[in-house]
């Protein structure tokens, strides 16, 4: 099992903006870096512990 | 005798109705008015005066002839920028969407409003793409808080509340997908309904994060909510998330008051990042209602969480493509939040969608036990202009990201909410969420109504200091 890592913003958008085509300047960079940093935060309240397998997400699709 | 600017649209409709005053009396006069207080409160974008003056004609007209006066004759609204107009451009708040063509149709909302005998003035100020709850909007200029310049209305229906606050408008409308409508409404001393979410059409107007947008008015009086909710009912194909629901009027309901109901305040995360004068208010409005009990909203600091969540990462993909060509047009301080919303885990989502329907179901059951639950609709009063911080329970927190704290958990599960005023000891004035099950706006258009007659809420005309420089 793969050891859990510490969350790192700088790491995802080295990885992910080019991935996207976004482009981050250096002056837009502290505030993305701040706000993953948040989002991860709060995510984490949700995320751990997980709600079961059978859990349905709150959007259904009627055809 | 009350000046036209003080009217509730109940009278308004009412004098237009009986001949007592024209149409076109009442949208000259409104006019005026705007085209006097807007450059001190920044509340309108765009003023439509040949549109509006044209329709007022118009209605004037067809009560010469004989036709029969809608319910809003002759009632000026206006409405946050990013409902379509005929022939003005949908800015949303940005400077991106300036260079869209013109709306060639009305939203379905303002097609509602206008069949029944209102008349748009014009597209009010909001902040950018709405994802903001100060009001402040770095091409247009803040919106001012007319109780007070040097504060803000709250956002990001801003204009919707500084409008209506400083009596250019009885009604306005706004966009609330996690308090945009109650926090305004909260700092700007107004009323303010979020209905159900699936309850009013979305059509024609620009998005933010489909999952969680709502539309809803704004006004100082409850009758003129829940007239202009009433009339903005029905069917509507252009609105997939709508709910096939019948029309469930409310406004003949709102003298039953609160006898019979079950009340209880909220406790837990709604007192804990709350000011003492929020808490003061939501007691204020208990005692008034004979509410003594007090009930736990279980995981609401979750449910904000994954509002937050679904809110960034939906709200970037909406604008990925804006966010990849033009990211030097947007305000930073959304175009850093919608970059981070960009790449975020699809799994943590996901996620955040299933924790939805856990909470809808949890906060269901807590509704067999109760009809209402009230909770402040902020943690505190409007904020300065340009604030950027404010301290709560002893976290220093980002005002644009917090306002919006404890109206957040409730719009996550579309629940219907009347956001009351209250004013105390000549302080600036702070909203109290009147909380219903869903579909139940009748049941919060009630309470409110009952709190408004008690005296205990109320939304006067602010008094705009035409003095000091802004």
């Amino acid at each position: 099992m793969t050891e859990k890592r510490e969350f790192d913003p700088e790491a995802i958008v080295d990885a992910m903006a080019p991935l996207l085509g976004l482009d981050i300047r250096p002056e837009y960079r502290p505030g993305v870096v701040t706000n993953l940093k948040v989002t991860a935060a709060l995510a984490a309240l949700f995320l751990d512990p997980p709600l079961d397998d059978h859990a349905e997400p709150a959007a259904v699709f009627h055809p | 005798m009350t000046a036209l600017h003080e009217k509730t649209a109940l009278t308004i409709a009412t004098e237009v109705a009986s001949g007592h005053t024209t149409a076109r009396q009442v949208i000259e006069a409104t006019l005026a008015r705007i085209d006097a207080v807007n450059p001190r409160i920044g509340a309108f974008t765009d003023v439509t005066h040949a549109r509006a003056l044209a329709k007022a004609d118009a209605l004037d007209a067809a009560a010469r002839q004989g036709g029969a006066a809608g319910r809003l004759a002759g009632v000026p609204f206006a409405v946050k920028n990013l409902f379509d107009l005929e022939g003005v451009t949908t800015r949303a708040g940005s400077r991106i969407n300036r260079d869209h063509p013109a709306a060639a149709r009305d939203s379905t909302l303002v097609e509602k409003l206008e069949g029944a005998g209102a008349i748009c003035v014009g597209a009010l100020n909001m902040g950018e793409y709405a994802y903001d709850f100060t009001g402040e909007n770095i091409h247009d200029g803040p919106s001012r808080n007319p109780h007070d310049l040097t504060r803000m209305t709250g956002g990001s229906s801003g204009g919707s509340g500084g409008a209506v606050a400083a009596g250019l408008v009885p009604i306005s409308l706004g966009s609330d997908t996690n308090g945009s409508i109650r926090v305004p409404a909260s700092l700007c001393g107004l009323f303010g309904l979020k209905p159900t979410y699936g309850r009013l059409s979305r059509a024609r107007t620009f998005p933010f994060v489909a999952s969680l947008d709502h539309l809803g008015p704004l006004a100082r009086s409850v009758a003129d909510l829940a007239l202009s909710y009433d009339v903005m009912q029905g069917e509507d194909p252009d609105d997939p998330a709508l709910a096939p629901r019948p029309v469930e009027l409310t406004s003949s309901g709102l003298g039953q008051g609160a006898r019979g109901l079950r009340i209880a305040a909220a406790g837990g995360y709604f007192a804990d990042k709350a000011e003492p004068h929020a808490l003061a208010a939501v007691r204020h409005c208990a005692e008034a209602l004979g509410a003594t009990r007090t009930v736990q909203i279980p995981e609401a600091h979750r449910a904000r969480a994954a509002a937050f969540v679904i809110t960034t990462t939906e709200g970037a993909a909406l604008h990925l493509e804006r966010l990849k060509t033009r990211p030097q047009d947007f305000d930073p301080a959304v175009r850093d939040r919608l970059l981070a919303g960009a790449m975020i885990p699809a799994a943590w989502v996901n996620q955040a969608h299933k924790f939805r329907r856990w909470f809808k179901v949890e906060v269901a059951k807590l509704f067999e036990s109760v009809d209402v639950i009230l909770a402040p609709a902020t943690p505190c009063s409007a904020p300065k202009l340009g604030q950027t911080t404010m301290v709560l329970g002893g976290e220093t927190l980002n005002v644009r990201a917090n306002m919006g704290l404890f109206t957040q958990p409730i719009s996550f599960i579309g629940l219907p909410v009347v956001a009351v005023p209250v004013w105390r000891d000549g302080a600036m004035p702070i909203g109290v969420q009147v909380i219903g099950p869903a579909w139940r706006e009748d049941i919060v258009l009630r309470v409110a109504a009952a709190l408004e007659a008690a005296g205990v809420c109320g939304a006067p005309v602010a008094d705009v200091d035409f003095a000091s420089p802004v």
